[in-house]
């Protein structure tokens, strides 16, 4: 991908040729994507895909409001009608619109930036990655009966985003995702009893070249199997320690969006309280454009900004927020490089990249040690949060501790609190950060985000039998 | 030759046994509101062309938003070297054979399809202005309306020819309230339809009525009662009945519902049926994603679940007959799931309640596999002795899919479209709900 991008010239062009239309500022974002996946269900490969898209989406602010259109006809006729149909949308909803967009002020870059994999993915035979998810496969039908239905996904696309901007941006970016879930199911005298793990990230094959696919193909048919007998604890607010997986949900999903400036704008639990102190002060939550591994890395955004990390939490005061150049203006700060589109059909939201708190200094086994009473809770299958940041997570796995022991284990466990509240109970902090949960933020738009954070304890509500 | 017609031809020629090929078309506008305010208007046309090319027992895919010559010859190419690629789905039979399609009605509309986009900005300006008539203490987080049309055509190696197109429109409100310094818990109201009759201003209505009831909350003691489903709770919980009730999940395994044909797995009360004709369904087509005719097939006849859902894959497997329930040539999902509506008023159903929980929002989840229902009741009411009493703070609801499906004691006359649903509020009985 090293020779010139030909569409660079075709956006040019129309930016240029429409300049005298009268708006206050347009970009052009063209993305070309191409992936490959395979399923294998049961021992059997099901179905394997490959697709190609291609498309530009283009954004024009004019009478200080916002319209958009997308093209997948490359041409220049078509790209310069798409542009002037955007202008005409920006017209019709400045129209109704009080408040006037306004942009912070940035540096204007251009550059071209390629992510650093060792093995290519498209350049793996395509029999490798098939042998992939039927070992995995067999590792866990392996278990025997018990083992009522598993589905292993591989996944991996490479793509390249060229943005240009009125302004004279002109950058590209160059990405790989590779992505590997494993489902199993494990059913007994008429229970059945789910388990899922999952990898991946801005990665190459070479991830899938160790022993690391079959061992999580491992924990999730034994996990699924042990929890067939497990039941529900007795609820309450309870003593409970997170580990790193659960951590990165509660972050990502009951705080983190509660930082994006434009739920700040709109009035969430974080508006106005910068300075403040909002967490116990074991606490410091990034949001973080790096490391160039995790699956939301993103060197620009989608509106050309160099993305910085944003200290959302500083030893329990609030820093920061997320912001996008608009929701920067309206609040008189600077522009972090959290805006994201998920493909050329939409403008830019503000979004999270990469998400964690930070490592403390305790030893993870001594947390459990230390703990008298209280529960282990171990990922999580999902979940959703508020505005006002309370929570609900169903918690894959949860055992029971006493006097610093593990005891029996739990499933269909559910956790729910506030997350602020959550975050002033943290009284231990582990030393080990980890970060690689990759998954997809919904918020209108699907995003490829990543999150983490070491093992912690606090105080949150487990949801059982009463 | 058509686009279609030559990406099937093509296949067969490089070696393909059966192929498969869809071509959608798409083109739509969408109105979005951030913090109360219409802060974009977007315009998107798409097209996708996709290949299956089957060598036997091995299936390959391959897609395209390019038509080009050049570009459809390399879709087809890489969809048969796939095929040639990889190994056997052992399960595989055959694509379908062509069966005649059923006439539907209202699903295009030409004034969706004509619109302006000036137009969809003012009726999207009447939901959030009839937010603020109703309480300036309510502020739309996020929203959007989209309006759109499309098409498609559908064939394959064994005769199969379908076309179709169809028009909708579909909006919602993510609105919070907030009063002297409180944030109540955001809530969501949507309205989803084939043609151009959506009451904005009641969207907005009940948007802004939603978010008011979050606040104020006051705590319950824990109780085991009544739970009353309002339209979309009542949705969620048939649509994840839904999946265990669908060919793919039975023949794989991670359905309880395997072995229960013919049996009462749920209260007299309950009838679903799956109705992918029905005029004017936001999933109504003549045909499904494989290309066979969408038909009305009755699911549940007074808890007696009679039918499982399936495509031609899963029918073969399961030795069944295809329902027109294809997601693909391998997946299965419900069309419009219909529930029959009961004999009392909502009224009458509150007013019959001695205690219980009246819930239109859930946050959290029902497993399909296990049955679990866990998670927090969100906009939810506490009745008592026949009233609504006040809204409660966060309290869980945990149980079981399969228990409360058989402790259905009403339905409501009263019905409404919900996303692919029509259905009515559903009530429960024997239900634990935990409060404080």
């Amino acid at each position: 991908m090293a020779e010139k991008e030909p569409i660079i010239d075709v956006l040019h062009k129309v930016l240029e040729e429409t300049s005298n239309l009268g708006y206050e500022y347009a970009d052009m974002r063209y993305e070309l994507r191409e992936g490959f996946s395979v399923t294998v269900r049961k021992g059997a490969v099901e179905a394997s895909q490959v697709s190609i898209g291609r498309g530009i989406g283009i954004r024009v602010l004019a009478d200080g409001a916002w319209g958009f259109a997308s093209s997948e006809s490359l041409s220049y006729t078509d790209l310069r009608k798409a542009l002037e149909r955007a202008f005409k949308l920006a017209k019709t909803s400045a129209k109704v619109r009080k408040e006037k967009v306004k942009l912070a002020e940035i540096k204007v870059h251009r550059d071209h930036v390629k992510a650093v994999v060792k093995e290519n993915p498209a350049e793996v035979p395509v029999e490798d990655k098939v042998k992939l998810a039927l070992e995995a496969d067999k590792v866990i039908t392996g278990y025997g009966d018990v083992v009522k239905d598993v589905s292993v996904y591989y996944t991996d696309y490479s793509f390249r985003k060229v943005f240009v901007s009125s302004e004279g941006a002109e950058i590209i970016i160059d990405g790989i995702r590779t992505y590997f879930r494993i489902y199993v199911t494990a059913g007994e005298a008429g229970v059945l009893s789910p388990a899922y793990e999952t990898m991946g990230g801005v990665k190459g094959f070479e991830i899938f070249r160790g022993e690391e696919p079959l061992k999580l193909a491992k924990i999730a048919a034994e996990r699924a199997i042990r929890l067939l007998k497990a039941g529900l604890p007795k609820g309450g607010l309870s003593t409970v320690v997170l580990d790193n997986k659960l951590l990165a949900l509660i972050v990502h999903e009951a705080f983190g969006h509660c930082a994006e400036a434009d739920m700040v704008i709109t009035g969430d639990i974080l508006t106005g309280k910068i300075g403040q102190k909002i967490a116990s002060e074991l606490v410091t939550i990034v949001d973080d454009p790096e490391p160039p591994y995790a699956n939301g890395w993103t060197p620009y955004d989608d509106e050309g900004v160099r993305a910085r990390k944003v200290t959302i939490v500083e030893k329990g005061v609030l820093k920061e927020y997320m912001q996008s150049r608009e929701t920067a203006a309206v609040l008189g700060m600077e522009p972090t490089g959290n805006a994201r589109a998920q493909n050329y059909n939409f403008a830019p939201l503000v979004r999270m990249r990469n998400t964690y708190m930070l490592p403390g200094d305790w030893d993870p086994d001594e947390i459990i040690k230390e703990t008298k009473e209280g529960f282990y809770l171990k990922g999580a299958m999902g979940g959703q949060a508020d505005a006002n940041g309370d929570f609900m997570f169903t918690v894959q796995e949860a055992w029971r501790i006493e006097n610093g022991e593990l005891k029996e284990a739990y499933r269909g466990v559910t956790v729910s609190g506030n997350a602020i509240e959550v975050l002033k109970s943290v009284d231990a902090v582990g030393k080990d950060l980890v970060i690689g949960f990759p998954g997809t933020c919904g918020k209108g738009q699907m995003a490829p985000v990543d999150g983490g954070g070491p093992h912690i304890r606090c105080k949150l509500i487990v949801g059982g039998k009463k | 030759m058509s686009i279609v017609e030559f990406a099937l031809k093509y296949a067969l020629e490089l070696g393909a046994t059966e192929a498969h090929a869809v071509l959608a078309k798409g083109r739509g506008y969408r109105v979005e509101v951030t913090s109360d305010t219409i802060s974009n208007v977007t315009y998107n046309e798409g097209v996708r062309l996709s290949v299956t090319a089957i060598v036997g027992k091995k299936l390959g895919y391959s897609s395209t938003n390019s038509l080009d010559e050049k570009e459809v010859r390399k879709c087809v190419e890489k969809a048969v070297n796939l095929a040639k690629a990889i190994t056997e789905n052992p399960h595989w039979r055959h694509l379908p054979e062509p069966r005649k399609y059923p006439e539907v009605k209202d699903v295009y509309d030409t004034k969706i399809a004509e619109l302006e986009p000036e137009k969809a900005v003012e009726l999207m300006k009447i939901s959030l202005d009839t937010v603020k008539e109703v309480s300036r203490n309510v502020v739309v987080m996020q929203g959007e309306l989209n309006i759109g049309e499309s098409e498609v055509i559908i064939a394959n190696s064994k005769g199969v020819w379908g076309e179709d197109r169809g028009t909708s429109i579909s909006a919602y409100l993510v609105t919070v309230a907030r009063e002297a310094g409180i944030i109540g818990s955001f809530a969501i109201e949507d309205a989803v339809s084939r043609k151009l009759d959506i009451d904005f201003a009641e969207l907005g209505k009940v948007a802004a009525k939603k978010a008011l009831e979050s606040l104020h909350l006051k705590p319950v003691e824990s109780f085991k009662g009544s739970l009353i489903l309002d339209y979309e709770m009542a949705a969620f919980l048939i649509l994840n009945l839904a999946r265990a009730y669908s060919g793919d999940s039975v023949w794989r395994g991670s359905s309880p519902l395997k072995d229960k044909l013919g049996q009462q797995i749920a209260s007299v009360n309950l009838t679903i049926i799956d109705d992918g004709v029905m005029p004017g369904g936001i999933s109504t087509s003549k045909f499904d994603a494989e290309g066979s005719p969408r038909q009305k097939t009755l699911v549940l006849e007074k808890g007696v679940l009679k039918t499982f859902l399936n495509n031609t894959f899963t029918a073969e497997i399961l030795n069944m007959k295809p329902t027109g329930n294809a997601a693909s040539l391998l997946g299965v999902a419900p069309s419009n799931t219909v529930v029959e509506p009961g004999d009392s008023t909502l009224e009458e159903i509150i007013s019959e309640t001695k205690k219980g929980l009246f819930i239109s929002r859930f946050s959290g989840k029902i497993s399909s596999i296990d049955g679990v229902v866990s998670g927090t009741a969100k906009q939810a009411f506490l009745v008592e002795n026949g009233e609504k009493k006040y809204p409660v703070r966060e309290c869980m609801i945990v149980g079981n899919l399969y228990d409360f499906i058989k402790n259905i004691s009403a339905l409501s006359k009263e019905r409404k479209f919900k996303w692919s649903t029509l259905i009515p509020v559903i009530k429960i009985e024997g239900v634990n709900i935990v409060g404080k």
